[in-house]
């Protein structure tokens, strides 16, 4: 048993030596670039046939791609930069963009990428790479809220199935028709982080933050006024099922399980909901005060620092941005362009529920660049939880949030 | 007492505690392979057997997820490592349980407050350390950092101090060295902990999601729980998928425990009980 | 060519004779140690020092350097610390976590080792369906535990909505911020009961069985029995599971991240904190989520003064010694 024990280890020793030093290093190259993404399992394929077409018109470029989990991709990068083994190219969450400029990790690409290319880029989105005045990525996707609405549920209720609420009011009065709570079902789920309730913001015209980014504003009437309306779908209206509750049903299944009538969901969920069957439509963030403003997600394509050939890698953000890979990407994905021209080519009739994302982007308002924002969320979240459960009145939640949030941006 | 005349009624309630408590117990595990063969939208609903199941969930996982190369890396990482923290930890617990030297109970202490910090901390000065050592990308780095298992130790000391020194000394009169002592008497009376520290260890390695992920900068070498993540994107999580992937991740646990429970159970005992 | 000889004999002698007994032994002893010794020293006492080093340094705004650029601020981070109510609120939620944990895992530990403990068809299919969930994934397990407490169509609401209880319908288990904790502690007492019942298990199976014997002449009830005989003997386990329920509750964070991350909210003075918001969690916030490297290594430094402290008050509660 021990000899065994012992001869196995051995061998098991050999192999591992072995099998580590075959892994080891990677070719030499005068023009390879590494990418780190973070593409899901749809969106992979596409973008490996995109990177091959780059290397086919490109002699003696080899691009090498690494697709890491979503998950743990932030912490993989940070550590990567504490050793300086990151890659030349990362696909990153548009808020954690600020913190690798901020923190120097990125090279600036407005040498390498000229004001015409920018110019068909989708501003919106764009703005996402912009920090301190320099360009520091390209935007390779960009999403943003509507709402879905269950047309079968519409039906039921009396309503017309061709036509989403048009303003906050009028989704009050769906609302009542469609909550049934005996059946457990509700006109609308939402969801709780700051992200998912600036469609809130936006609507009422609430600013974020302050113009230097030293100061939160949430906290202005227009923004406790915003706030306390997801609050009264909730407590008041009692039409919203409290899809925002730790461990509640998120609004994305309940939504598939018939029982929220309207979610707000992004271009994202397109695709999964029609497999399921469920007869849908997207329409347009209900308009508030201030009008139907959408907020501003996605990911963009940074270039790090290290990077020995920061032209090519530009090249490539470039030529993932441009009008015949953003089409393409659109089409195939029903995702919402980057680019502007190819933003064109999306009309209703073909593509009636991208439509409505690509038009809502249009007035979407995207968040002011803070390397802060993770904390800033996770100091909003708790608040606006107790606005939600009743537990405090909206005002005293966002005054607490805004003042610990200033405490941060001022470097405390 | 009355043991024999109650002993009807007495293991019919016993066995309905017992089933009670299985059926309680194994929910959530049950509730998994359930959910696993579930329809994509159906992941929430509260029907207990599928009204249409399907195999759909796993094969994804399979084909489109390449499931079966992070298994064929998690099982190298696993047992390897398995294999040498249980090594290193059998020759460190034995001197722990049955030597005098320099500096033992200061060191012991030392290796037991290590256990104290959370172990996140580590992370970062050991990727210096791997990257330092040009072990970027290979197995190695996945391995070797974490062979000194520290609570494998402990329980190994635990459960060797209960051999009684007298066999020890008797090998010595019989002229064993110190090799032969280990080999001959240690080894064969603690193969019970041995078998628990290796599974133990290989349940350890085989979910350590964050380490895997950050040593290996190329896909071939990811593993089970780096695979598990993928399901999870920025705005949605599939869940049937990542339970059809967990189900698929516990076989060779569950395979492992089947063989090395009684080892396994007299191994704990005797390791905890002598405090 | 001889002297010299003789002095290669005599230092072979003089060393030898100075490693008889302790020298050999530590020698022996090193030996054996080395390899992990070895690995201990090169991948773990360097993270300890230098988290200690990180816990009196901030990483500069502007950089990624962990190593070389990091900005000495003394105490500032334990400073910062002391004066965070999030990081206080942490303990105390640490605290309340073990209180429920350590107890109960206990109790239902020692309750499926005394069902095991008959003689039984089947007992050992029995054990392992009990000690299965230890060996799975707590990430996993937290995912499956979500869908179970959820609100309106999760099997649990829909199990007591059925008796007429509906006071959980509405927030599910784990929005509500009075049970959230139990409710993660509640599935992983079940995760982990396994381990603890197998340690009572045999030791219960070591005790010897003319001690109930004699109990019984002398007319002791069962319940008698097991607060005079079987408790106090199994002492040892009780022992060994508040030590390693006490690591586990301080370090404790998977369970929430999987299930409430850190919620759901509790006014504190008001401050909206979260109900499950445990230390564990908290450093891997900073870690993870921020790359706050000095202060979750502050954070891990003072948790694990605490650590010590509680292990040490336990040890003097239970009266035992080494």
């Amino acid at each position: 048993m021990t000899k065994k024990l012992l001869s196995a280890t051995v061998i098991l020793a050999a192999a591992v030596v072995l099998i580590g030093q075959g892994c080891g290093g990677g070719q030499e190259g005068a023009a390879t670039l590494t990418i780190w993404e973070t593409y899901n399992d749809e969106e992979h394929p596409v973008f490996k046939e995109m990177v091959r077409h780059f290397e086919e018109t490109h002699a003696g470029v080899s691009i090498d791609v690494v697709r890491l989990p979503f998950a743990g991709a932030e912490p993989k990068i940070q550590t990567a930069l504490t050793t300086k083994t990151e890659p030349d190219i990362a696909r990153v969450d548009v808020s954690f963009l600020p913190k690798l400029a901020s923190k120097n990790a990125l090279a600036v690409l407005d040498d390498y990428v000229p004001e015409e290319f920018l110019a068909e880029v989708f501003p919106v989105a764009l703005k996402s790479c912009m920090y301190e005045g320099s360009l520091y990525g390209l935007p390779d996707q960009t999403n943003g809220l509507c709402l879905f609405y269950n047309r079968e549920l519409f039906r039921e209720a009396g309503l017309d199935p061709d036509r989403a609420p048009a303003t906050w009011d009028e989704l009050i009065a769906y609302g009542k028709k469609l909550t049934r709570r005996e059946d457990g079902v509700f006109g609308l789920g939402l969801r709780n982080s700051l992200w998912w309730s600036f469609p809130f913001f936006n609507t009422y015209g609430a600013e974020f933050l302050s113009e230097d980014g030293a100061r939160c504003l949430l906290n202005s009437p227009e923004g406790v006024a915003a706030f306390q309306l997801k609050v009264d779908l909730f407590e008041k209206h009692g039409i919203e099922g409290g899809a925002w509750r730790a461990g509640g049903i998120q609004n994305d299944l309940g939504f598939q399980n018939e029982r929220y009538a309207m979610i707000m969901n992004g271009p994202w969920a397109v695709k999964s909901l029609k497999r399921t069957g469920i007869d849908f439509g997207v329409g347009l963030i209900p308009a508030g005060p201030a009008g139907s403003h959408t907020n501003v997600g996605g990911n963009d394509l940074v270039v790090f620092k290290s990077c020995p050939n920061p032209e090519l890698a530009a090249e490539f953000l470039m030529f993932v941005a441009n009008e015949e890979n953003q089409r393409n990407w659109a089409l195939t994905l029903g995702q919402i362009p980057v680019n502007l021209k190819a933003m064109d080519a999306i009309t209703s009739e073909e593509h009636p529920y991208l439509a409505v994302f690509v038009e809502q982007m249009r007035s979407a308002i995207p968040r002011p660049p803070t390397p802060y924002y993770p904390e800033i969320e996770n100091l909003m979240i708790p608040e606006m939880q107790a606005a939600l459960d009743g537990s405090k009145t909206v005002k005293a939640a966002l005054d607490v949030a805004v003042k610990e949030i200033d405490k941060l941006l001022a470097g405390e | 007492m009355s043991v024999r005349r109650t002993s009807v009624a007495r293991s019919t309630a016993l066995y309905f505690g017992l089933t009670v408590a299985a059926v309680v117990v194994l929910f959530p595990f049950f509730w998994m392979v359930v959910t696993a063969f579930k329809e994509p939208g159906q992941a929430f609903s509260s029907e207990i057997l599928p009204s249409q199941p399907t195999l759909e969930n796993f094969r994804r996982v399979l084909s489109d997820f390449g499931f079966g190369r992070y298994f064929a890396n998690s099982v190298i990482v696993a047992t390897t490592a398995a294999l040498f923290a249980t090594m290193f930890a059998t020759f460190a617990g034995y001197v722990f349980a049955k030597k005098q030297f320099f500096m033992k109970e200061r060191l012991f202490t030392f290796l037991l407050i290590s256990l104290m910090i959370p172990g996140m901390m580590y992370v970062v000065p050991q990727f210096a350390i791997i990257n330092k050592l040009g072990w970027m990308n290979t197995y190695r780095a996945m391995i070797i950092p974490h062979l000194a298992n520290v609570f494998g130790l402990f329980l190994m000391r635990q459960y060797m101090m209960t051999i009684p020194n007298e066999l020890i000394d008797a090998a010595r009169i019989d002229g064993a060295g110190e090799w032969q002592i280990f080999r001959k008497v240690m080894i064969p009376l603690s193969i019970p902990i041995i078998a628990t520290l290796f599974l133990l260890t290989f349940q350890f390695h085989w979910n350590n999601f964050l380490w895997q992920l950050i040593v290996a900068n190329v896909e071939r070498l990811y593993t089970v729980p780096v695979g598990l993540a993928m399901f999870k994107s920025a705005h949605e999580e599939l869940y049937t998928l990542k339970m059809a992937g967990s189900c698929i991740s516990v076989l060779p646990i569950a395979v492992l425990f089947f063989f090395a429970q009684r080892y396994f159970i007299e191994g704990m005992t005797m390791g905890a009980v002598k405090e | 060519m001889r002297s010299r000889d003789t002095g290669g004999g005599e230092a072979r002698r003089i060393w030898s004779r100075t490693l008889t007994s302790r020298g050999r032994e530590n020698l022996t002893a090193y030996a054996f140690l080395a390899p992990f010794l070895i690995i201990f020293a090169v991948f773990l006492v360097y993270p300890v020092v230098y988290s200690l080093y990180l816990a009196l340094h901030q990483v500069p705004s502007d950089s990624f350097d962990v190593f070389g650029g990091l900005q000495f601020v003394g105490l500032r981070n334990f400073a910062k610390l002391f004066t965070d109510v999030k990081f206080w609120w942490s303990v105390l939620m640490t605290l309340y976590y073990a209180a429920l944990i350590i107890p109960s895992g206990i109790a239902v530990s020692l309750a499926l080792a005394l069902l095991l403990n008959n003689r039984l068809r089947g007992v050992a299919i029995y054990r392992s369906a009990f000690f299965m969930p230890y060996v799975l994934d707590m990430l996993v397990i937290g995912i499956v535990w979500t869908l179970i407490y959820s609100p309106h169509i999760g099997i649990l609401v829909r199990l007591f909505e059925s008796v007429g209880i509906t006071a959980f319908s509405e927030k599910g288990f784990l929005g509500m911020s009075s049970i959230a904790m139990p409710s993660v502690v509640f599935a992983n007492v079940l995760k982990g009961a396994g381990f603890g019942m197998i340690l009572y298990l045999s030791a219960i199976q070591n005790i010897p069985r003319s001690l109930y014997e004699a109990a019984e002449i002398d007319g002791a009830t069962s319940w008698r029995r097991f607060t005079a005989i079987t408790l106090p003997l199994v002492k040892p386990i009780t022992f060994f599971m508040v030590v390693i329920g006490t690591i586990g509750a301080l370090n404790a964070f998977v369970e929430v991240y999987a299930m409430t991350s850190g919620g759901p909210s509790v006014d504190v003075g008001g401050r909206a904190l979260g109900a499950t918001w445990v230390t564990g969690y908290y450093v891997f916030d900073a870690f993870y989520n921020q790359w706050r490297l000095g202060y979750a290594s502050a954070m891990s430094y003072v948790l694990l003064a605490l650590t010590m402290i509680v292990t040490v008050v336990n040890r003097r509660f239970l009266g035992e010694k080494d």
